[in-house]
């Protein structure tokens, strides 16, 4: 009886203070919260007591996004998936233009992904941040023997002091001139194949609401949509870009020569509007997908994006990009996407079977068909798929690519040299300036950030 | 009979002395300043560790020269001294100055009259005052990329429907002078609800006896405002004038974002150089000295505010 008149007490009490209910409540919440952070680490645990190894892959083709390359890369993904049942990849998108920082700034935390695929001009600060890891150890020599040379670019150029960095993913064609072959045919004008015939055919092409010839000078994305289309032009004028040392060789009169034809387009044939002073890659291929631009240079790995286009996919034309004079276009400008391991990779076996799947043929196939992309292999160059009409964009690119090759590495520090130059084309356009004046300026400051002033 | 004289003797030298009761209540008090501080400390080791140390490491940094993340030799003012002697940097000290000055030029003025308009007994006033709120609630990249669309001379429509219905074409994002414009415009039609909440919130305590007496003292409307409304919500105005220009100074993602701090440098705050300087070319030292210029203005600005604000009755 006691008892019970102390435990009813005691509960009377508890129920008053809170006391029992709180503690009640506290087991619940604190096994919910166990639970909750168990679950964030089970899949990994669970992977792991399965036996199976788990990598994070950080790209920036969203697996969601409704467009042709994520669906390529995702059809790869799989195919790595049906292939190695024991590898669980997880993908991470992050945007192209925060890529490389951020894989710097995870790295450097001493947590981040297992791969990551690098944008055209990121993998020599990346090599310089040290965050990748060398992939030498994995390549057997007869692995060497068997794929080194199948490659569509330079070697090399992934290699930094005797080690491979990291593998193309694509072979990326930098700059082609994409055209409105329908506002062509109308005035019965040919492909332009002369910087002069960009000017005159832009002129009799364009309207008010048409551009005759539309570029992008602004510094976002590391002024992409400028570099991709300004460097083969400097070789097409007869000037080189960077000295072997870094220093810069494009402050002459033959490097000056596209800012001077770009500002008469803007000033003089008036085909472009001066407002490209703003322009970044994404709003020129918005722009040319939405049928208000005639004519761009853009570069192979969106072409897709602009053939989905209902406005102007398929009166949509690519051509080489012009020259200087009609002997021969500007040289290709031939750079490509990178895959690489980082350092804080656990899983570096299954890290490495994924990358090589990734470069692999049957990979480069998927992602040649689905989303048009040049692969960065010579041998998928052979699937007879290639002499289709569906690889019709492909053949132009890759042929443009195979006759006037010049291959290009970033230097390490592309990305101020790239702000820099993104600067100076603005003032070249919108305060007037000469190109060469701005140039020299360039090279000056540029020269004095690597300690070659 | 008891013997009260000698009770109240024995009871004083039982009482403890002033000095015992002074002493006693020292103790008391220390204790509770100790049990103050117990709850306040993690809370105060949140906060050092949020903002005081990395305020205080990125003060290191801004004297070393960086390589990526990593923390060189010593350089003392260097960057301080480089970034202040370019024109670049002063071009970055004088566009934050625009930014701040003319978005708050146009933002406080519009709250407020906004704020006087919702404040009448107007139709459907209850919607207008949750509509007129939404901008605020749209964050920064959004605004940035609604409005980049918005003004995109090729494919905007904003620009389509200017040359149709005027005939005049402006360049906005592509051209150094509009491009300033069309940001601060930006961030003010994001932000005006700010200033026009306080507004609200102040013209509704001004006391309604004085505005009858105004009216019975046959003041205009006009009058009403300047001598009786606008004295009333004066200090309101000079909280929101505050926090404005903090919010403005110290902003990054929408000039980010909507211009990059172009074309030529039109738009390049101080903000976007800091941002710029430390994660698109890894040099953090100049990042950090930056910061810690844009740190130090703060703290002058904050200073000129806390004095203006003592010095301001409240009403």
């Amino acid at each position: 009886m006691k008892r019970t008149t102390a435990q009813a007490y005691n509960r009377a009490h508890a129920s008053v203070a809170g006391g029992e209910t709180t503690r009640r409540r506290f087991l619940l919440t604190s096994t919910w919260v166990l639970a909750g952070v168990g679950a964030g680490t089970i899949p990994r645990f669970a992977a792991q007591a399965a036996g199976k190894a788990k990598i994070t892959y950080w790209t920036p083709l969203d697996p969601k996004s409704k467009n042709l390359r994520s669906e390529a890369e995702t059809a790869m993904i799989d195919l790595f998936r049906n292939r190695h049942p024991d590898i669980e990849v997880e993908v991470q998108p992050i945007p192209w233009q925060n890529i490389g920082t951020q894989t710097i700034q995870s790295v450097m935390a001493g947590r981040g992904p297992d791969v990551v695929q690098f944008s055209t001009y990121d993998l020599p600060i990346q090599v310089e941040a040290k965050t990748t890891a060398p992939l030498n150890n994995f390549m057997s020599k007869s692995w060497l023997a068997a794929n080194q040379g199948d490659f569509l670019l330079p070697w090399e150029n992934t290699v930094y002091g005797g080690q491979t960095m990291g593998l193309y993913w694509n072979s990326l064609l930098g700059s082609s001139l994409w055209h409105r072959r329908d506002l062509l045919e109308k005035k019965g004008l040919k492909v332009p194949k002369t910087w002069e015939e960009i000017a005159t055919i832009g002129a009799s092409v364009q309207t008010p609401q048409v551009a005759g010839y539309l570029t992008g000078l602004s510094k976002s994305g590391n002024a992409v949509q400028l570099t991709n289309w300004l460097i083969p032009s400097m070789w097409a004028a007869g000037s080189e870009f960077l000295a072997k040392d870094g220093r810069a060789a494009f402050d002459n009169p033959e490097g000056a020569r596209p800012l001077e034809w770009l500002a008469d387009l803007v000033y003089k044939y008036k085909v472009t509007p001066p407002n490209i002073v703003s322009l970044t890659r994404d709003n020129v291929l918005d722009a040319f997908s939405a049928g208000t631009a005639a004519m761009v240079h853009c570069s192979s790995n969106i072409v897709s994006s602009a053939r989905s286009s209902a406005v102007v996919g398929k009166v949509m034309g690519l051509a080489d990009s012009p020259g200087p004079t009609a002997a021969k276009p500007a040289p290709a400008l031939v750079i490509g996407k990178t895959i690489a391991m980082t350092r804080v990779a656990k899983e570096r076996e299954a890290a490495w079977l994924f990358i090589e799947h990734m470069t692999g043929r049957g990979a480069q196939t998927i992602n040649a068909k689905i989303a048009q992309e040049p692969p960065c292999r010579k041998s998928v160059l052979k699937d007879p798929w290639f002499q289709t009409p569906e690889a019709a964009d492909l053949k132009v690119q890759i042929e443009y690519m195979i006759r006037y090759p010049h291959p290009f590495q970033y230097h390490p520090k592309n990305n101020i040299l790239a702000d820099m130059l993104a600067e100076g084309s603005q003032q070249v356009i919108a305060n007037r300036r000469p190109a060469l004046e701005v140039l020299q300026d360039v090279a000056k400051k540029w020269n004095a950030t690597i300690g070659l002033a | 009979m008891p013997d009260v004289h000698s009770e109240g003797t024995a009871i004083r030298a039982a009482a403890p002395s002033q000095a015992a009761i002074a002493r006693r209540g020292r103790q008391l008090g220390a204790r509770r300043n100790l049990l103050a501080l117990a709850f306040l400390l993690p809370a105060l080791l949140y906060v050092l560790a949020v903002t005081f140390y990395p305020a205080v490491y990125a003060l290191q940094v801004s004297f070393h020269d960086t390589a990526y993340f990593t923390m060189g030799k010593f350089v003392g003012l260097m960057h301080y001294i480089r970034f202040l002697s370019e024109a670049e940097g002063r071009n970055n000290i004088l566009r934050s100055l625009m930014y701040m000055g003319a978005s708050v030029t146009v933002a406080l003025p519009l709250g407020l009259f906004l704020a006087v308009l919702l404040n009448k007994p107007i139709r459907f006033r209850i919607f207008f005052r949750g509509a007129i709120v939404v901008p605020w609630l749209i964050s920064q990249i959004a605004t940035a990329l609604l409005w980049g669309w918005l003004v995109n001379p090729q494919y905007g429509p904003v620009p389509y429907l200017l040359v149709q219905l005027t005939g005049v074409r402006l360049e906005f994002l592509g051209n150094p002078s509009q491009a300033m414009a069309t940001l601060v415009l930006a961030n003010v039609w994001r932000s005006f609800p700010l200033p026009l909440l306080l507004f609200l919130a102040a013209l509704q305590a001004v006391p309604q006896d004085m505005l009858d007496a105004a009216v019975v003292d046959g003041a205009t409307g006009l009058r009403r405002f300047w001598y009786v409304i606008f004295p009333a919500i004066r200090h309101t105005a000079l909280i929101a004038f505050i926090l404005l220009t903090l919010h403005y100074f110290n902003m990054v993602t929408l000039p980010l974002v909507l211009t990059g701090g172009g074309p030529v440098g039109a738009t390049d705050v101080m903000t976007l150089r800091i941002f710029r300087e430390g994660f698109t070319f890894y040099r953090l030292g100049i990042a950090s000295a930056v910061a810690m210029i844009v740190f130090l203005l703060n703290l002058v600005f904050s200073l000129v505010y806390v004095r203006a604000l003592r010095a301001e009755p409240l009403y």
